[in-house]
C-alpha cells in the first residue's frame, strides 16, 4: 500500500479540509487509463471498495490523478441500533454519500467510478451497450437506458452465452471487446434487483473478444423479430450515438469502431421478445 | 475521416457531428475541390448531372461542404422520385445518401445518484 498522498490537479477547500484527517489506507490505481486515488480512514475499508471495480486495474506510483475518493467508514461498534450510520464518501471533496449504510457508500463509489471511467477513459471507447460472447464471438447490443439491453443480455445468458456487461461495451483501439462485468440490474420491480452472472450459472468473460454481431434494435412489445441488415457505416453511427467518450477522443472512437465492425454482421429494426431475438442470433452465429 | 468498403465516415470536430456517406455521395464529395463544376464531376463519375446535383444537395444539407451550393436539384423542379424515374429504377441504389448524427457529450451519461441520510427536523 502506497504511503504517498495522491495529488489532485487543484485542491479545493473541501479537499484540503479532508486532507487534515488521518488516512492510514491509500491506493493509487488506473482503470482503463483513468487515474484514481482512494483513501480510507481504516485499512479494512479499502478491499471492499477495490472489489467493486468491475474490471482489472493497474497501480500507479506517481503523477496527478483524475479523481480522489475519500471514504470514512464507521469504526464504532453498533451498540445502539438507533444510532445513525456514520459512513461517508467524497469525490474530490464533493460528498456523494453521507450518514448512510456501508453498502450505500460502496454502491455510490461503484456508480461514480463507472461513469468517471466511461466518460474519461483515454485508451478504450465506452458505449452504452449490453455485451456477451457466444463461442468466442462477441455480440454488442447498443442502446440507452430502458431500451431492453439487460433483458436481452439475460436472454443470451439463459442460452449459455458468456457475460461481458449489461451496461458498457468497452472497445480498445484494435476493436476488441473487453469485459466490464457487474451484477445485472434487472428491472423486474421498481427497486431493480441485482443478479450476478454466477446466479445464471454462466461464466464471465476475462479475455478480449472479436465483435461478430451488433444488434441495433429497439424493443416494441408484441412485435415479431424482423432483422434488417445494416451497413458498417450505419453500425458506426449507431454506436457513436450511444458512446460516452467519443467526443473527447474521436480518433480512438473511429479506430475502435472501424476495426470492431470490419468483420461483424449488423442488424437493425424492431424486436419483440428478447428470448426470440437471442435464439435467432445464436442460430445465426452457429452457421 | 475513415474509408470503409462502400462508405465514408466523416467526423466534424468543430460541430461534433459524424456523417456516413454512401458510395455515390462519397464519390461526389471527393471531387468537390473548388475547381470542378457539376458537369465535370458528372463526366468523371460517368453519372447524370441531376444525380450530382442531388448529391450536392445532400452534402449541403448535412453541412459537410464549406460553401453553399449555388444551385440545387430543387431548382430543376425534380423530386427524388422523379429523378429515380428519369435515371432508371435500376440506378435507384446509386442515389446519394448522407446520414448524420450529433456526437453525444459526456454530460449525456447518467449521473450517479448521491445517497444522503434524511435531515433531522429540529423542534
Amino acid at each position: 500500500m502506497s504511503t504517498i498522498e495522491p495529488s489532485v490537479p487543484s485542491r479545493s477547500r473541501q479537499v484540503k479540509k479532508l486532507d487534515r484527517l488521518h488516512w492510514p489506507a491509500i491506493a493509487r490505481l488506473t482503470v482503463y487509463g483513468v487515474r484514481i486515488g482512494l483513501r480510507a480512514n481504516a485499512l479494512e475499508f479499502i478491499d471492499p471498495l477495490l472489489s467493486r471495480i468491475p474490471s482489472g486495474f493497474g497501480t500507479e506510483s506517481s503523477g496527478p490523478i483524475d479523481r480522489l475518493y475519500s471514504v470514512i467508514g464507521d469504526t464504532k461498534p453498533r451498540a445502539d441500533e438507533k444510532r445513525r450510520d456514520c459512513n461517508f464518501h467524497f469525490a474530490n471533496g464533493r460528498r456523494l454519500a453521507g450518514g448512510t449504510s456501508w453498502e450505500d457508500v460502496c454502491d455510490s463509489f461503484e456508480a461514480d467510478l463507472e461513469v468517471l471511467v466511461a466518460t474519461r477513459s483515454r485508451n478504450a471507447l465506452f458505449i452504452h451497450a449490453g455485451a456477451v460472447s457466444w463461442k468466442d464471438k462477441a455480440i454488442v447490443i447498443p442502446g440507452e437506458s430502458h431500451s431492453g439491453k439487460t433483458t436481452l443480455v439475460q436472454a443470451f445468458l439463459e442460452l449459455g452465452a458468456t457475460y461481458y456487461s449489461d451496461e458498457f461495451a468497452v472497445l480498445d483501439s484494435e476493436g476488441q471487446l473487453h469485459p466490464f462485468p457487474r451484477a445485472l440490474r434487472v428491472r423486474s420491480n421498481l427497486a431493480g434487483k441485482k443478479i450476478s452472472a454466477a446466479e445464471f450459472g454462466v461464466a464471465t468473460g476475462v479475455a478480449p473478444a472479436q465483435v461478430r454481431l451488433v444488434i441495433l434494435t429497439r424493443h416494441v412489445p408484441g412485435l415479431r423479430w424482423r432483422p434488417k441488415a445494416l451497413s458498417q457505416g450505419e453500425a458506426i453511427l449507431g454506436m457513436i450515438q450511444n458512446s460516452l467518450n467519443a467526443q473527447r477522443h474521436p480518433e480512438l472512437a473511429l479506430s475502435a469502431l472501424q476495426r470492431a465492425t470490419d468483420a461483424a454482421h449488423v442488424l437493425g429494426g424492431t424486436r419483440g421478445e428478447a428470448k426470440d431475438t437471442a435464439r435467432w442470433a445464436v442460430q445465426h452465429l452457429n452457421r | 475521416m475513415r474509408e470503409l468498403k462502400d462508405e465514408l465516415i466523416l467526423y466534424d470536430t468543430t460541430m461534433k457531428r459524424a456523417h456516413c456517406l454512401n458510395d455515390t455521395a462519397a464519390a461526389v464529395w471527393r471531387l468537390c475541390d473548388g475547381r470542378r463544376n457539376v458537369r465535370e464531376i458528372a463526366h468523371v463519375l460517368e453519372k447524370d448531372e441531376e444525380l450530382v446535383w442531388m448529391a450536392l444537395q445532400e452534402l449541403e444539407d448535412s453541412g459537410v461542404l464549406n460553401r453553399d451550393v449555388p444551385q440545387t436539384i430543387r431548382s430543376y423542379g425534380l423530386s427524388r422520385r422523379e429523378l429515380v424515374m428519369k435515371i432508371g429504377i435500376g440506378a435507384a441504389v446509386a442515389l446519394p445518401m448522407v446520414s448524420s448524427i450529433l456526437v453525444p457529450t459526456a454530460s449525456a451519461a447518467p449521473s450517479p445518484p448521491t445517497k444522503q441520510s434524511p435531515r433531522r427536523v429540529r423542534r
